[in-house]
């Protein structure tokens, strides 16, 4: 008889138990540490700012919070670009204790008064107290829409006293889940902040000596939680580019690297291949780097081979670009990969996927089938337990209960456990994700059968593995009475109303779509069916 | 005026980046709507413009180019002796 196979369950590393507890306390100790930490702009008109500088503008800017009405308990929206205001209204907020609720900056404010609107469901969930913005966002329309004070500025000094949040109480509402009309925030304490904070600062062993470089977005849990925080526990200096900046010319991000010997940073995919293939000059020496994150998004080895071949000859160590785990409801990292533990990738049906390592320190991660604890090898739904777990889905009980099941937490990712690695075969079953953002299928799919003019017609998002990442399709059933270029109108529709680009557009027969006993389409069978008529 | 040559460069661009064919884009088509670049493929579009006629364009100028005619308006300001 032959022994049965392990069980396809991992437990990370203790965490060490070191101080500090919540971020404001490290905030507290950065102030201390001399020298510049915190560098914004563009390389020739940066701004540094010192620890000490950082706390006086997170004060500056909890005074005036707390004029505008916030008390300790409530939540405060972060509507702000990647600069140094992010930066002090995330920890004034803190200080006023208050949790910091981040918002989605649009890459262009061409059409601010949309975004706006589109925030509407999101404010009625997250009831904030106030709003922190940019003077371009019209003050009074994001007042009555979020029904909160906006405020624009700091006070230009600051007066009264910080407050020391307790450990349980809540830090964060991560809003990256769920769809626009339903959206949901995980939320996050001090303790679970803290703890994911230090989690990725042990894997990856970081040290005063370190340098952060990173352009994404502070509103998504990879820049905030992956690109800000570890500096703040560290007091390395930390260099904020912005995303704009980073897709218009991807070469400044790596020049910054070679420039001030930068050793850290966390991106998509998308971006370690665009890097790859769109930095044309570069000159430089990259041998500093040590650590660049390789996640948000399925991890392909296509991706990490180019980064390598583009980048090795300028000093890049091919150790450097790892696969990483994560996700907001775990405030964000679950594994990285640990290349002193090499690991050979697996081959599902649809393509290669490498390894994201083991779990991180005080993480556990472990793979069901059937309900229970699978063996080894076995494809199903990874689940995660750690100290960095959100609470729940903010005043969402049902999906709460949904998500965390006995301290667990169902990630609705799908993987396999093999040779103590962990590999994420599937996405999460529901979302969607392009170029680093997350979407609803739900949010397509209605946008689609609207611009077709097809009420009772259905329609399927689902996304593929291609040549060059992953591709994104809709199929959709369009009434034989319309006579419009179909792909242009859908995928058209689509971008003016959530700003994605659908890759493929599949127009179908009305009644094509497999379908429940209700008349629900069947998107997973839909997708398994149409998968052959996405070509190229 | 943008010369011929460079016109079909900026045209192979677009159709690259759209996958719509060259002869199908019109210079009333709005790169988001018409075309489906999303903002990060309309930000690589000025980006490989940047690159290509070796111009400094930055941030502001690159979100405001909207529409083909916007581009190449752009091309025309800043390529020398296009």
């Amino acid at each position: 008889m032959l022994p049965s196979p392990p069980l396809a369950s991992l437990t990370g590393p203790p965490l060490a138990a070191v101080a500090p507890v919540t971020l404001v306390e490290a905030l507290h100790r950065l102030a201390e540490r001399p020298g510049p930490w915190l560098h914004v702009g563009p390389g020739n008109a940066q701004r540094v700012y010192t620890g000490a500088e950082v706390l006086d503008l997170a004060r500056r800017w909890r005074t005036a919070l707390t004029e505008a009405g916030v008390r300790r308990g409530d939540r405060v929206a972060l509507l702000l670009p990647n600069d140094e205001r992010f930066v002090g209204a995330f920890f004034g907020a803190h200080l006023a204790g208050a949790a910091a609720v981040p918002l989605s900056w649009p890459v262009s404010l061409l059409d601010a008064g949309r975004k706006i609107e589109a925030l509407r469901p999101l404010f009625g969930v997250a009831d904030v107290r106030a709003v922190v913005t940019d003077p371009a966002f019209d003050k009074a329309m994001l007042g009555e829409v979020a029904q909160a004070a906006v405020v624009t500025e700091p006070a230009g000094v600051a007066t009264g006293a910080d407050v020391a949040p307790d450990p349980e109480e809540t830090a964060l509402l991560q809003f990256t889940s769920g769809s626009t009309s339903l959206p949901r925030g995980a939320e996050i304490t001090h303790r679970a902040l803290s703890t994911c904070v230090r989690s990725m600062c042990q894997q990856n062993e970081f040290t005063d000596g370190d340098v952060g470089v990173s352009w994404l977005p502070l509103f998504h849990d990879m820049g905030l939680a992956g690109g800000l925080l570890c500096p703040v526990v560290f007091g390395f200096p930390f260099h904020l580019m912005t995303p704009g900046e980073f897709l218009l010319h991807p070469g400044r991000w790596i020049q910054r690297f070679a420039d001030v010997r930068g050793t850290c940073a966390a991106a998509p995919d998308f971006a370690w291949r665009l890097a790859a293939r769109r930095v044309l000059n570069f000159k430089g020496d990259l041998s500093a780097w040590r650590i660049g994150l390789d996640g948000a998004e399925p991890v392909h080895r296509s991706t990490m081979d180019a980064f390598f071949a583009r980048f090795g000859p300028h000093g890049l160590a091919e150790t450097v670009l790892k696969p990483a785990y994560g996700l907001a409801e775990n405030t964000l990292a679950v594994a990285i990969y640990d290349p002193r533990r090499p690991a050979p990738d697996v081959t599902t049906s649809l393509r290669s996927v490498p390894s994201v390592g083991g779990p991180l320190p005080g993480v556990s991660v472990r793979v069901l089938r059937d309900g229970v604890v699978g063996p080894e090898g076995h494809e199903g739904p990874i689940q995660v337990r750690s100290g960095s777990l959100m609470r729940g889905y903010f005043r969402n009980e049902a999906a709460s209960s949904a998500a965390l099941t006995d301290g667990w937490l169902n990630t609705g990712d799908l993987g396999v456990v093999q040779g103590g690695q962990l590999y994420v075969t599937g996405r999460a079953k529901e979302m969607l994700i392009q170029n680093g953002t997350k979407f609803h299928p739900y949010d397509l799919e209605r946008v689609a059968t609207d611009s077709v003019a097809a009420a009772m017609a259905g329609a399927a998002a689902f996304s593929t593995p291609g040549a060059d990442g992953e591709r994104l399709v809709i199929a959709v059933e369009v009434p034989a009475a319309f006579s419009g270029d179909v792909t242009r109108t859908v995928r058209g529709a689509i971008m003016e109303d959530l700003g994605v680009r659908v890759d493929v557009v599949l127009a179908l027969a009305p009644g094509e779509l497999p379908r429940t006993t209700s008349g629900k389409v069947r998107r997973g069978d839909a997708a398994a069916q149409l998968v052959g008529r996405v070509d190229g | 005026m943008i010369d011929a040559a460079t016109h079909t460069r900026i045209f192979k661009i677009l159709s690259d980046l759209s996958a719509v064919p060259a002869e199908q884009i019109k210079v009333d088509d709005r790169l988001r709507e018409d075309l489906g670049l999303d903002s990060v493929s309309s930000m690589e579009l000025v980006s490989m413009l940047s690159e290509e006629f070796n111009l400094d364009i930055e941030l502001e100028e690159a979100v405001a180019t909207t529409t083909v005619s916007a581009l190449l308006s752009l091309a025309e300001r800043r390529i020398p002796n296009a």
